[in-house]
């Protein structure tokens, strides 16, 4: 019997910290302190099957975060899904374990949270606003084949703005998937206020697809 | 939660995941509501750290105390500690994120001298003075042990108090005895007092060191009555009822051992004569196959491990061995779980041992017969013959590995250029071998893969009164080994010569050195384990500045009737053993281990009254019917 799955997960707090590399171990282990037997990869190493539909980056949160698995004996998904999370660490937290809906090639969007602390938050958000507001924005993206210009405008969606005494917050919509990735960071990255973040806290809080559906 | 100073810093870092903690299995406490707090230190990284299973134990077995939360802490790597002194962060414990200048217990476990500045580092980067004497409050006591405090003296100056031998007990009494003076408003010299009245305690403040005009050592002298002149060791007798955890904290990075380990025997019978494990943990005490296999087969359920490693210094000697590997493999195959033995030795690795160990995945072989010649290999009481080499490599070539490893040694007493030589004859012979059989693995070409360490004599050793190679003289033989290997498929790796020539001076350095490691420290040494960090001019600058000659303490050979720095502490094997020993090596001859023949090294006073090994592997032939 196999089955396949796909696992919805958040993975905030200390959490964040842990790389995707990491990621796969503690996952691998994770199973297994659940004792659920799963489907191994063959050959002269193997190891547990797990595809992530999309790596989140280190020091970011996610609220719906995912991957795929084979399950190889018949234990209801909600078994599936209370018998990880009484093993988890604390910051990841399984939200639902289902079949796989949709193919990770339909993912399109994601939301972005971003909260920027800085000494004056008035005068960034004003900066900030008027960057993202700019009608083309072309960055230097650094890729695996080298450095190239990237076009960002009509890659993103300013959802929400504003600022209180110690932050700017930001909602953000960025093109994602397997053709178009935009990190948040590299929008940060080129912005004019950049020098004056103290600290950047990202949590990614939806995965959707062409027609903004959730991926599933 | 994270402190909002560390956290605004973490990205800034590599791998900050080995600072944040909260991985599966570790100890989470309420700290209002616990009595003492102990911070365990490894003086490393955290990769190097979290390989160590001592921590392991006596972190469960702190733990296990419902009024004790022990934490755990590592060195920063640099570019961590620049963090930390730029922003002001203290050194802290992995759980609660306090600064541990705050806890009762400072620990630090020391596994290799080249860590000792960095102890050093970490009282500093906790916020304390480094020197004893200039941290004056009850909270927190500097303890160290582990298998370098057997001569602690280059760190008695930073350290309040050492354990010495196993720690399952002694560790929790002095614990205890601290919460008694906390209650009753001791001051720190009265705990010290104490605590130094326990068996297996050395604080090193109450014992006074004398010198002869020719800088060795007069008299080693406690300075009350009530504290003894000799501090034997601690060990338990019984190592079938150790305490040993059911869960390990499972780390998120990962460090250099990424599994799950359990301890299956202590001491070794084997007395090879450059190992100081071989006669610091005398005598030999092992575990019951059954024990083995349940505390296994439970610390895989609990940490999820694919991997368990069966530790010790000579698994194969275990007397259930075959017995427990067959239990093992019940369960170990069915889930993934691949059975790891390190340490197994050439003379008793069987055909049936591989297929065992070969069964769920299939590496390198790794083997130490650490001498190139019969001759050197008799001297060091290796007791191991070519043939017995050659045929656990043709199983391994029969058995479809085309990797070995040797593992190899210069420097021992007595060597000549013969054996420097022998060594590369020897890795010869065994790609030939390889290629004159007709059933070698097909389609692959033999590896051979040389590492050649300089030898390091240490203290408790037959070779203790021995003088190290000068770094000349390590050059030379090192030069000798590269041009006598022809072959490509022999891959060579020698040590670097400098770091064994720090080693030696520490290992058998007395109180003096205290200085020398402060100074070395101070100009900078810290991770010096690790090539990269080390700049072998901060110690040997050192020693210039403040008048000391390295030579004394690495290059001379030492009397046999000389007080060793380290001769006040008892670690069970005699010092007239030693010297029987040391002479039968430049005799050329052998002796037989400790199951065949028991030698009288008078560790066994240990126990108690209970047999030792020879007398118990006596009694399990006639058990087996094979007596």
């Amino acid at each position: 019997m196999q089955r396949n799955i796909r696992i919805f997960f958040e993975k905030t707090g200390r959490a964040k910290y842990i790389s995707h590399l990491d990621m796969t171990r503690c996952w691998t282990r994770t199973f297994n302190r659940a004792g659920l037997p799963m489907w191994y990869t063959e050959g002269f190493n193997p190891h547990l099957y797990m595809t992530f539909a999309l790596p989140l980056s280190l020091g970011f949160e996610g609220l719906c975060e995912s991957f795929d698995a084979r399950l190889i004996a018949d234990i209801p998904l909600d078994e599936v899904k209370e018998r990880l999370n009484q093993v988890l660490p604390t910051g990841l937290q399984i939200s639902r374990v289902a079949d796989q809906k949709m193919n990770a090639r339909e993912i399109k969007w994601a939301d972005y949270e971003l909260c920027l602390e800085c000494e004056n938050p008035k005068s960034v958000h004003e900066k900030l606003t008027e960057f993202l507001n700019r009608d083309s924005i072309v960055v230097e993206k650094r890729t695996k084949k080298g450095v190239k210009d990237m076009e960002l405008n009509g890659l993103y969606t300013v959802l929400e703005s504003s600022f209180d005494e110690t932050s700017v917050l930001l909602k953000l919509r960025l093109a994602t998937g397997v053709e178009t990735n935009v990190n948040p960071m590299l929008l940060l990255e080129n912005s004019p206020v950049y020098a004056e973040i103290l600290q950047t806290s990202v949590r990614r809080t939806a995965v959707l697809t062409a027609d903004l559906n959730n991926f599933e | 939660m994270i402190p909002k100073k560390l956290e605004r810093n973490l990205l800034k870092v590599q791998k900050p995941g080995r600072y944040i903690g909260g991985e599966p299995g570790s100890v989470h406490k309420d700290k209002t509501k616990v009595d003492e707090r102990i911070a365990f230190c490894f003086p490393d990284m955290y990769e190097v750290g979290m390989s160590h299973l001592g921590m392991k134990i006596l972190y469960s077995l702190y733990n296990s105390r419902e009024n004790f939360w022990c934490e755990r802490v590592f060195a920063p790597d640099v570019d961590m500690e620049d963090v930390m002194r730029s922003e002001g962060i203290l050194l802290y414990g992995l759980e609660s994120f306090d600064p541990i200048k705050d806890f009762d217990f400072i620990a630090f476990t020391l596994q290799y001298e080249m860590s000792y500045t960095g102890v050093l580092n970490m009282l500093d980067l906790a916020g304390l003075p480094v020197r004893a004497s200039e941290r004056k409050e009850l909270s927190p006591i500097v303890i160290a042990g582990g298998p370098c405090a057997c001569n602690p003296e280059p760190l008695t100056a930073f350290v309040d108090l050492f354990l010495i031998g196993e720690g399952e007990e002694v560790n929790l009494e002095i614990t205890e005895l601290h919460l008694k003076a906390k209650n009753e408003g001791w001051s720190k010299e009265q705990y010290l007092h104490e605590a130094a009245k326990i068996p297996g305690v050395y604080v090193p403040s109450l014992y006074d060191v004398t010198y002869h005009e020719d800088g060795t050592i007069k008299a080693v002298t406690p300075i009350y009555d009530d504290i003894p002149e000799k501090i034997t060791k601690r060990i338990i007798v019984d190592m079938d009822k150790v305490f040993y955890p059911d869960k390990f904290v499972v780390p998120f990075v990962e460090p250099v051992h990424d599994r799950a380990m359990v301890e299956v025997l202590r001491g070794c019978i084997r007395g090879c004569r450059f190992c100081q494990a071989g006669f610091i943990y005398r005598p030999f005490r092992e575990k019951r196959a059954e024990t083995i296999d349940k505390c296994g087969k439970a610390l895989c359920d609990s940490t999820g491990y694919n991997e368990i490693s069966l530790t010790s210094l000579s698994t194969s000697d275990l007397s259930e061995i075959e017995p427990l590997l067959d239990k093992m493999l019940t369960w170990s195959q069915e889930r993934k779980i691949n059975l790891s033995l390190p340490s197994l030795r050439v003379d008793n690795f069987s055909e049936a041992l591989l297929e065992k160990i070969a069964k769920v995945r299939k590496s390198g072989l790794t083997f130490a017969p650490e001498g190139g010649t019969q001759r050197i290999r008799d001297v060091i009481n290796k007791n191991v013959s070519e043939e017995e080499i050659m045929n656990t490599c043709r199983t391994a070539f029969e058995g479809g590995y085309t990797n070995v490893k040797l593992y190899f040694m210069m420097g021992l007493p007595t060597e000549t250029d013969d054996d420097i030589r022998g060594i590369a004859v020897l890795a010869q012979k065994i790609v030939d071998m390889f290629y004159a059989m007709p059933n070698r693995p097909k389609g692959k070409g033999v590896n051979v893969s040389i590492s050649c360490a300089c030898f390091v004599p240490k203290p408790f050793t037959p070779f203790q009164f021995e003088p190290q190679d000068t770094m000349e003289e390590f050059d030379r033989k090192q030069k000798l080994l590269r041009s006598s290997i022809t072959t490509r498929k022999v891959t060579l790796s020698c040590h670097d010569a400098s770091t064994s020539f720090v080693e030696e001076i520490l290992a058998k350095g007395d109180r003096r050195l205290c200085d020398v490691v402060e100074l070395a420290w101070k100009k900078g040494s810290r991770l010096d384990g690790w090539s990269e960090h080390l700049d072998i001019e901060r110690w040997t600058g050192s020693m210039k500045e403040l008048g000391l000659d390295a030579a004394f303490y690495a290059n001379r050979r030492r009397a046999y009737d000389e007080i060793e720095p380290w001769e006040h502490l008892d670690y069970g094997v005699s010092k007239e053993f030693l010297i029987r020993e040391n002479k039968l090596a430049h005799a050329d001859t052998t002796t037989p281990n400790c199951k065949q023949k028991c030698s009288a090294c008078a560790a066994n006073k240990l126990l108690k009254g209970e047999k030792c090994v020879a007398a118990k592997y006596q009694d399990f032939l006639r058990e087996n019917g094979k007596g």
